[in-house]
């Protein structure tokens, strides 16, 4: 028997119609389910559904995006705690929430902040510091070249030039292989060119290690390089302490270079 | 099916001293849909020195965005204080 308000409430059984033309409604059609309906689009589930056996509440458009919102005020928070028990921090032993006063994402595992994201990047634990921030990753290549410090590419070739690069947050790490095929008109002191960021300024050189660089006559045969400040080129340096500028002089035909390091931005 | 492959000019960021990173990603798709992008970088700096002697940086070559801005970039005050920069900074 159905129960008839104003023809704006049906109960028949297993759903209550909320509105004059019957598109939303409560219904329990399913056993052990309770189906919100909206405007004849089914939006949330309650009780058990066959999506996750342990669903208590899904929210659904399968003809779209779906999604929820926590609204709180500008000072507030809008979270989700996962919580095992009703008092301490059993009551938010995981959660995510978003602090609207700063603006900041929090995850937290344990009862406590593992990660915080606001506009720095990417934070750890409890960590506030700007400086500590993870503001970016990224994997690429480029392309590096050898010359001399004076003279001219006239007739320069490679038969390989790779580079690549993955950028974490301020710190660049590379490596790179060379073979020259013919070293042009370059003279003076020998440079590897083209890294993918410019180095930061006001600090020292940023030394890499160098091997595969044969017929070396300087000093013990070992080659190593430094990144100048500010710019995007390096020198190879040899000798002992390696503090000899490398002569363009000692690459010839069919020499490669393999290098690898990091440097700051 | 169609594969397709270009390359794109997705970020142009200027330093200080007037230097212009590049980054360029090549994209492959599938029917419109993407399926890898990856990244390839290179930095053009406001004045080019080969041996002794400085020169304007040749970028005939580069993207009309990175032209733009280069150009825009690199006034003579800027070129002057690179030349400067760089030759205090280097062997």
């Amino acid at each position: 028997m159905a129960i008839t308000k104003n023809s704006q409430i049906d109960l028949n059984g297993n759903e209550m119609i909320l509105d004059a033309d019957g598109d939303t409604k409560i219904d329990a059609a399913t056993d052990d389910e309770i189906h919100f309906t909206v405007a004849g689009s089914e939006t949330v589930y309650m009780g058990v559904t066959s999506y996750n056996a342990s669903d208590r509440l899904v929210l659904t458009n399968t003809g779209g995006n779906a999604s929820a919102t926590i609204v709180a005020g500008t000072s507030g928070e809008s979270s989700i705690f996962m919580a095992d028990g009703t008092s301490g921090d059993a009551s938010y032993r995981g959660y995510v929430q978003y602090q609207h006063t700063n603006d900041n994402f929090n995850i937290g595992t344990g009862g406590a902040q593992r990660l915080r994201i606001d506009s720095d990047g990417l934070k750890f634990g409890s960590d506030t510091a700007a400086a500590n921030a993870l503001d970016d990753y990224e994997e690429g290549t480029w392309t590096p070249i050898i010359t001399g410090s004076a003279g001219s590419a006239g007739t320069a070739a490679y038969s390989n030039q790779t580079g690549t690069y993955t950028k974490i947050g301020d710190t660049v790490t590379f490596s790179f292989n060379v073979v020259v095929t013919n070293k042009g008109s370059w003279t003076s002191y020998t440079r590897i060119t083209g890294f993918p960021f410019t180095a930061k300024s006001g600090s020292g050189t940023f030394a890499f290690a160098i091997h595969s660089f044969p017929d070396d006559v300087i000093g013990s045969n070992m080659v190593a390089g430094a990144v100048y400040p500010g710019t995007t080129l390096s020198f190879a340096y040899t000798g002992a302490r390696m503090d000899v500028l490398h002569d363009f002089a000692n690459i010839d035909t069919g020499y490669y270079l393999n290098g690898a390091g990091h440097y700051k931005i | 099916m169609a594969i397709t492959k270009e390359a794109v000019v997705d970020k142009i960021e200027v330093l200080e001293m007037g230097e212009v990173q590049v980054r360029t990603a090549t994209i492959i798709k599938e029917d419109g849909t993407e399926l890898n992008r990856s990244f390839h970088r290179h930095v053009l700096a406001p004045r080019t020195k080969s041996g002794d002697t400085w020169g304007d940086t040749d970028i005939s070559s580069e993207d009309a965005r990175v032209q733009a801005i280069a150009n825009a970039t690199w006034t003579s005050d800027v070129k002057s204080a690179y030349e400067t920069f760089i030759d205090s900074q280097t062997p």
